[in-house]
Formats: structure tokens, sequence, C-alpha cells
């Protein structure tokens, strides 16, 4: 199995939901590790350990935007089995994660909504899972 | 132009005076000659670390707006100490304009404009746990409330105005006392722009205070595009609830909510475009928290 920590691999201090309201954001951390690392861990059959623990802590709407978009990209069914979040500190963000964020998004992505993208210049082309096949694109662009 | 700050200027007894104090000083900014305020405190007797977080937001506001504003200290001993430790004066000028320097071991206070500051805000609250405990440690579920209410207002609170908020920490004998404040347009106001029909077509016969405290419990927002939302203030109630946070209060537009007595709860007679929190730590919520953590 592939592991995120994101302590070691983002920050000891997440942020907020966007990059303009300030660093270390849940886009951001999307954009960054979580897109490429779920989709390698897709495409090898793993599944992908995203571990919160030992960081200053988080506000809710980081894990709605990182998570959400893993929703919105690769489907819910695909997110709910193939990712795996470990929160021993903070028990209750897994279930925010599985009793909120993706079920919500869920709901988000069938009413036709599309997620913002607001870092300076457009995110580098990011994994999306389209008829059971990934493929790589600049899906939305930043509106700062 | 000289503006006495009222003799009781302990915010969390005396809000109805201290909003009234505040909203006139506020509006001082639309007086296009006003060059410069001095805040005469010396006749303040009662304070609190809620007034002087407060008082700073608005020295922010009136700082945005051309306005330089100096002050003095109170007479009363008491007062002056805690002004002091609040690290107030580190924000003001003295009558020569020069910036005041003092070293408060006590005394956290972040500040940030446009964007929150993930950092400071983490820093801050390790810093206050040091003074609770002897130890400097993380305390995750006062990141989290106090990351919350800064995204607030940093996403919401203004229109078209430079943003600012304030975190203040003050060791008070057992605990910590939080304050975070900004004068934006409050809560309530966000909370009409966003839902207006939920909240005028469902719940007509409410008042504000029981609106907020339903945004709290996150009755909005479900029949919006945004149905992934609003999970912020529900996030800070939850903590709450568990005991990670006490005596937690909001004062916003005309709502007054406290979570530790709800029946104190109450609308305000003046009202006040802004946000105030007010929340407490313990070493019974570090307890808390730590016996809630999962062992491997």
């Amino acid at each position: 199995m592939s592991e995120i920590k994101i302590l070691t691999q983002f920050s000891e201090s997440p942020g907020p939901r966007y990059c303009r309201q300030g660093r270390w954001s849940g886009e951001q951390f999307y954009h960054d590790i979580l897109n490429q690392a779920f989709a390698e861990a897709y495409q090898n059959g793993d599944k992908l350990i995203l571990d919160l623990d030992g960081t200053d802590g988080y506000m809710s709407s980081f894990l709605d935007e990182a998570i959400g978009n893993l929703v919105y990209d690769f489907g819910m069914q695909v997110v709910t089995d193939n990712l795996i979040v470990i929160s021993r500190e903070e028990p209750v963000w897994k279930k925010v994660i599985d009793n909120e964020v993706i079920p919500e998004w869920n709901k988000y992505k069938d009413g036709g909504t599309t997620p913002k993208k607001t870092s300076k210049k457009n995110h580098p082309a990011w994994f999306r899972l389209i008829d059971g096949e990934l493929k790589k694109g600049v899906w939305i662009l930043s509106t700062t | 132009m000289t503006v006495f700050v009222p003799r009781n200027f302990e915010l969390l007894k005396n809000f109805e005076n201290i909003f009234n104090f505040v909203n006139g000083l506020v509006d001082m900014h639309s007086n296009r000659k006003l060059k410069q305020i001095n805040l005469d405190m010396t006749d303040v007797c009662q304070i609190d670390s809620a007034a002087v977080c407060l008082l700073l937001s608005v020295v922010s506001e009136l700082t945005n707006h051309g306005i330089k504003v100096v002050g003095n200290y109170p007479d009363n001993k008491e007062c002056a100490k805690i002004f002091m430790e609040s690290g107030f004066l580190a924000y003001m000028k003295d009558e020569t304009g020069h910036a005041i320097t003092l070293d408060t071991p006590n005394l956290i206070v972040e500040t940030g404009k446009a964007q929150t500051r993930n950092r400071e805000i983490a820093k801050a609250i390790k810093k206050s746990m040091l003074a609770l405990t002897g130890v400097e440690r993380r305390f995750q579920p006062a990141y989290t409330v106090a990351m919350e209410i800064c995204s607030n207002s940093v996403e919401h609170a203004y229109d078209k105005r430079p943003k600012h908020w304030r975190l203040g920490a003050y060791k008070l004998d057992d605990r910590i006392a939080f304050t975070m404040s900004d004068t934006g347009v409050g809560i309530l106001n966000t909370l009409y722009r966003k839902f207006r029909h939920e909240i005028v077509d469902k719940l007509r016969l409410r008042d504000n205070s029981s609106i907020l405290y339903r945004a709290f419990k996150r009755k909005y927002g479900s029949s919006t595009q945004l149905v992934n939302r609003n999970k912020g203030l529900p996030c800070i109630l939850d903590k709450f609830e568990n005991g990670y946070i006490k005596n937690l209060k909001v004062l916003t537009n005309d709502v007054f909510l406290d979570f530790q007595n709800r029946d104190v709860s109450r609308l305000l007679k003046n009202s006040f475009s802004g946000v105030l929190f007010y929340w407490e730590v313990d070493l019974d919520c570090l307890r808390r928290f730590d016996n809630n953590v999962i062992d491997n």
C-alpha cells in the first residue's frame, strides 16, 4: 500500500480551503500531492493510506477541498474503495470525511457544480478517471 | 480628537455599552478631516482581554482609513497591567509616533490581513500551551477553532474593504482565554447573503439568535449548490461539545450567543458589525482531548 503523511510530505500547519486564502491549502495539497499519489496507487491496484496525524490540526475546509476534489475527479466509489484515512489523534476527521465530505461532494458533482481553482497560475495537468481510464489534463482553469 | 474609553471596559460583562462605544469609534472613519484619535484610558478601572482584542480590531480598521490612533495607560494599576500584558501597546504608537515595544511573556497576539497565517496561529497556540502547562505542545482543537474563524474573516467578512483579523490569547489563573475578532460584516449578514431563501422562507418566526445557533448546527446550505460547505461553525461547536474548549461565546451583529449558558444568550440593543469569538482552554480540556486519542 502507498502512504501519504501530511506532516512530513506537506505541512506541519495545514491551512485553509483555497490557495488564495493562505498557505498550505487543501487545494494546494490536492494538486501537489494527493491527486498524483492516488492515481498512481489506483494504477498499481493499491490502496492509498492518508495519515492525518502529527500536524498542528486541521480546519474542516482543508480536508473538504482535498478529499472532495478526489471524489470529483475519481468518483465516490473509487475513493471509498481505495482511500484509507488514518486519524488517531482526532478521530472526528475520519467521521467527517466518511459521512460528510465524500457523500456531499458526490452530490455536488451530480449537481453539475465545478470546483474552484484559485492558484495564481493554472495547476499543472492532473489526473481524472473517465470511463475507467486515467486521463491527465488541466480540467479547470484558475480564477483568483 | 480625544475619545474616552469607558470605565467599565469588560466586554464579556458589559457588551452593550462596549459595542455602543466601539460603534461610535468605528464610525469616526467617515470623518474625512480626522487624522488622529487619542484614546484616553486614564479612567478605565475594569477590563478584560476580549475588550482589548476588539479595540485592537477597531484600531486596525481606523488605521486602514488613514487615521492614526494613539493612547495612554489606565491609572488603575491592575488594568494597566492587563493592557501591557495583552500586547495592546505593541500595536499603538506613542505621542511621538514611535511604536511601543514591550516584552510580555504571557501574551500572544497574532494578526492577519487577507490570508490565514497558519504557522503563526500554530505558534501562538503552542506558546499559550506553554503558559498553561509549562510545556510547549500542540493543541489541535484550538488550532481548528482559530483557523475556522480566521478563514471566515478572510473569505466572508469584508466587502471591498481591507481585511484584518486578530487572535489574542491571554493567561488567566488556570486557563487561557482566546479572543478572535474582526470588524467585517458579521456572521448573520453572511448567512443572510448566502442562504436568504432558506432563512426567510423556513424560519420566518425565528430570531437572529436562533438563526445563528442553527448555523452552528449546520442547518443551512443543504438546498444550495454549495452542499459541501458550512462545516466550519459546526466544527467549532463540536470542539465545545466534546469539552476541548470551554466558555464559548460569540458576539456578532445583534446577537450574543453564550454556548455554556444558552439562557443568557440574547439580542443586543447596539448591533456590532463584525465578529468576536471568545473561548477558554484549561487542563481539563487537554486531558479530555488526550484521552480521546486512539492508541496504536
